[in-house]
């Protein structure tokens, strides 16, 4: 069978496949109409979004161009069509006597956060405003925020920093989990403290779910089961434990669970492990929402989880809108309303001492969110708005020992690649961000996209043609302060690194520019180095002084066909000069987790070692690879090690090494080696 | 529908007909539940994430500035609520339970053995894999707007789709001869 006839087959079974009731659009439409009789009345009629917005102007800050949820500015370096000059779209509000004569601004600046007095004037605000903009359109109301609430003074800092697990690398001999931001610990699948790896378990195994913590002793390669945590044996059956990530801190493990009730909440395990054999559970901490994301910064765990289950048909119970943190709802201090009716998610975050186990502060904040980024002293909630164009919203929380304290929120034109489109660095956040061509409609057929190409030159609506690129640079109340726009027109973004002052962007669309951004000036950040090759980095990573190590696929820029798995070193010492020193195609590869999550990459440059792991083009064979790099001979292969696995597990290879021995683990297995040779020294199931 | 109904309904739609948004929904709920089925893996989930998806779609259709990409923009809102819930499952997925050697199965069976061996076969794809080929079968997309979703190159999803086919054509093809 050819694979066409495959593709129709699947697709005909598909088709067998029965629609549940609940979906049905009879059901459906019951929903819809209950939804709209219990929050709000639809109006046959809308007000212009115009009038809409003038209003909102004026509760922005001066000099800032509010573009409302329709405006778009980008510059297009039109390659067809005959133009050759820079042309500024302005978006359509710009033209409204109302709106300050500014520029080059895409950036809208939301109104300040209030706190309600109580739950009921919360839940009477939310009915009033939702009402309200289905009704005519939204009235922001004064911003007044009240900071005052935060006078919670944390007594263990000092301490507990003490206690962080040292990360500096100077004095480790073993590898720790590839984090974004050096001194700030994210979560993972392994860890280990130099003596012993601990390992999450968790995966079906004849219809029964492992969900279990194994704590292995590894000394010189040699393998020891020590400790376990099994948490089947501490829940119910019907329910079962799923733990997205941990943490290993001093002689605590921290983990994050994801709504193992009906509920939808995350909690917190805390348990100690000075005895190996014998953990003990701690502390549990309860928050509500889904389980988004956290991070460990200076002995504080902060915890992001969203709360989107908010029903406001009746008053009472409060617990139907209020989160709660260890069943305890909020207090209206650590509320913030909405003023946009549409941003029905709360996101609830939290500051945690790991020393004393006690929630240090607790905040709901509005924001439609999606992924967090967090620098040494903000934790930036960020995630696309369903808008007509493609938007970003980005809401700011300054942590300190604990305390959070809720700031400005922006709204950019375009989408982020990852966390590493953002980064926080003297003071400034800098950001780079995709405007996908015509915007929100990606999936456009390849008719539609011929029209647009010929029908161009009538068009006069908003939505870029091409794909462009976005730098901003943001100060600590969120407000632009410089920004470059229109970077490699018809290209998207695949990796971003910023180190300091300067910026490294790389876009691909046939090849793949790698750009330098000097930064030192917020006001002015300027292009000054570009080098173009094949194929693309889809992540960056420091490497020695002066070095830049990229992990992407070669792309054959003639026939764009994919030739391989592409690790490069490039030489920064000079940013406007970047070169290639060496480059290396992994024979026969296919698809590494390392391109996506960057968390399935060891990496150690004191050490001059990296691992990862990656599949061959026939999906038949799995490795494990590591590599060092040597500025004379390029990269060296220093160990290739076959894994046998089932394709899905693929994410949950890691690997990690301790003084001269590799370790890899699977779903099941943890096995060691020594550095630099393919000999197999030891390997148990855990 | 003609395209010019489609638009007629978007636009009232927009304004809250929710007659008209449960019409336009109709067109697509068949296609965009089965999307959700397969990459996912299970009934439940699929039905709360589209259901999801079409509350999120009914709030924020007013601001679908084309009302000829009606489509376009709800697959949109979807997918990414699927790859969302996909990346929960990362570390968690079910091991495929293997089903009896062929005995003797009636019409009715043989139909059942071969709904979940294609859901099986799914399974097998990671999720990137899995992403461009619900596109491609469920959603009916070429690569080249795979690709533009997806921000990889033509090329590479390509070679991916036509990878993961493989992979799904081994698992299959005892029951499509």
């Amino acid at each position: 069978m050819k694979q066409q006839d495959y593709i129709d087959k699947i697709k005909q079974v598909a088709e067998q496949v029965s629609i549940p009731e609940g979906v049905s659009p009879e059901k459906i439409k019951k929903r819809l109409e209950d939804e709209c009789t219990n929050t709000f009345q639809p109006q046959k009629e809308m007000i212009p979004k115009k009038k809409r917005i003038s209003k909102f102007a004026v509760a922005c800050a001066a000099g800032i161009l509010f573009l409302g949820t329709g405006g778009i500015l980008y510059m297009d370096i039109s390659s067809h069509g005959g133009r050759t000059q820079n042309k500024i779209y302005k978006p359509e509000i710009a033209d409204e006597s109302s709106i300050e004569e500014t520029e080059e601004v895409s950036l809208a600046c939301q109104s300040e956060l209030i706190n309600p007095t109580d739950y009921d004037t919360y839940y009477e605000t939310i009915r009033q405003i939702r009402d309200e903009y289905y009704a005519t359109y939204i009235d922001i109301p004064e911003a007044s925020v009240d900071a005052s609430d935060l006078g919670i003074v944390e007594e263990y800092a000092d301490e507990a920093s003490m206690l962080s697990t040292d990360v500096s690398g100077a004095s480790r001999n073993f590898s720790t989990t590839n984090t974004q931001e050096e001194n700030i610990d994210e979560g993972d699948i392994v860890k280990t403290d130099g003596e012993y790896i601990y390992k999450l378990n968790q995966f079906w195994e004849d219809n029964e779910f492992i969900s279990k913590l194994t704590i292995t002793k590894a000394s010189d390669g040699k393998l020891t089961k020590t400790g376990t945590i099994d948490w089947m044996e501490q829940f119910q059956e019907d329910s079962y434990v799923y733990i997205r990530d941990f943490y290993l801190y001093g002689n605590t493990l921290v983990f994050m669970l994801q709504d193992h009730t009906n509920e939808a909440e995350t909690t917190i395990l805390l348990y100690d492990i000075s005895n190996k054999e014998k953990p003990i559970q701690t502390k549990v901490i309860t928050q509500s929402g889904q389980y988004i994301s956290s991070r460990i910064a200076d002995g504080y765990l902060y915890t992001v989880s969203n709360f989107t289950d908010m029903d406001f048909s009746s008053q009472k119970p409060y617990k139907n809108y209020i989160p709660s943190v260890n069943g305890n709802l909020l207090d209206c201090s650590n509320i913030y309303c909405p003023a946009e009716p549409l941003v029905d998610s709360t996101y609830v975050v939290t500051g945690l001492n790991l020393k004393t186990g006690q929630i240090v502060d607790e905040k709901a904040v509005p924001t439609q969110g999606g992924d967090i980024y967090v620098s040494d002293s903000s934790i930036y909630i960020y995630g696309n708005v369903y808008a007509e164009t493609t938007q970003t919203e980005i809401f700011k929380i300054s942590y300190q020992n604990g305390s959070l304290t809720p700031g400005n929120s922006a709204t950019i034109s375009g989408s982020f690649y990852g966390s590493f489109a953002l980064n926080e660095y003297n003071h400034h956040l800098r950001v780079v961000a995709t405007i996908p061509a015509n915007s929100i409609s990606l999936l456009r057929t390849e008719d539609e996209m011929q029209n647009t190409t010929t029908a161009k030159e009538e068009d006069t609506s908003q939505v870029p043609r091409e794909d462009v690129n976005m730098l901003y640079v943001l100060d600590e109340s969120m407000t632009v302060t410089g920004q470059i726009t229109g970077i490699a027109p018809g290209e998207q973004i695949y990796s971003a690194r910023f180190l300091g002052d300067i910026g490294y962007l790389v876009t691909y669309e046939n090849t793949d520019p790698l750009f330098s951004i000097d930064l030192s000036d917020p006001t002015n950040p300027v292009i000054i180095g570009k080098l173009t090759i094949p194929g693309f980095s889809q992540y960056l990573h420091p490497y020695a002084d002066g070095l830049l190590l990229g992990i992407g696929e070669e792309i054959n820029p003639d026939t764009q066909e994919f030739e391989g798995l592409k690790l490069s070193m490039f030489d920064i010492s000079n940013p406007e000069n970047v070169a290639v020193t060496h480059q290396y195609i992994l024979p026969n590869s296919y698809y590494s987790p390392a391109e996506y999550n960057y968390k399935a990459l060891m990496i150690d440059t004191e050490k001059n070692i990296f691992g990862f792991f990656y599949q061959n083009l026939e999906g038949t064979n799995n490795y494990y690879v590591t590599y060092r790099y040597d500025a004379e001979n390029g990269f060296e292969e220093t160990g290739k090690y076959e894994i046998h696995i089932e394709s899905y597990e693929t994410d949950s290879i890691r690997g990690l090494y301790i003084d001269d021995y590799l370790y890899i683990t699977t779903l099941d297995s943890i096995t060691s080696y020594p550095l630099g040779t393919t000999t197999k020294k030891d390997s148990i199931q855990s | 529908m003609n395209q010019e109904e489609q638009i007629a309904h978007v636009i009232l739609a927009r304004n809250g007909n929710t007659d008209s948004f449960c019409k336009l929904y109709e067109l697509y709920y068949k296609d965009m539940y089965r999307f959700a089925y397969y990459m996912l893996g299970d009934e439940t989930d699929a039905e709360d994430i589209l259901s999801e998806t079409v509350m999120d779609a009914f709030r924020g259709i007013k601001n679908l500035k084309h009302p000829d990409k009606f489509k376009s923009w709800i697959f949109k809102i979807l997918t990414t609520k699927c790859r969302q819930q996909m990346a929960v499952y990362v570390s968690n997925r079910e091991h495929i339970v293997p089903l009896p050697e062929q005995e003797e199965l009636s019409t009715e069976e043989k139909a059942y053995a071969q709904e979940i061996d294609v859901r099986n076969a799914f399974l097998l794809l990671s999720e990137f894999e899995r992403t461009i080929i619900s596109l491609t079968i469920l959603a009916g997309y070429s690569s080249r707007e795979v690709a533009r979703f997806l921000k990889r190159p033509e090329g590479t999803i390509r070679s991916i789709k036509s990878r993961a086919l493989t992979k799904m054509s081994q698992h299959l093809k005892e029951d499509f001869t």
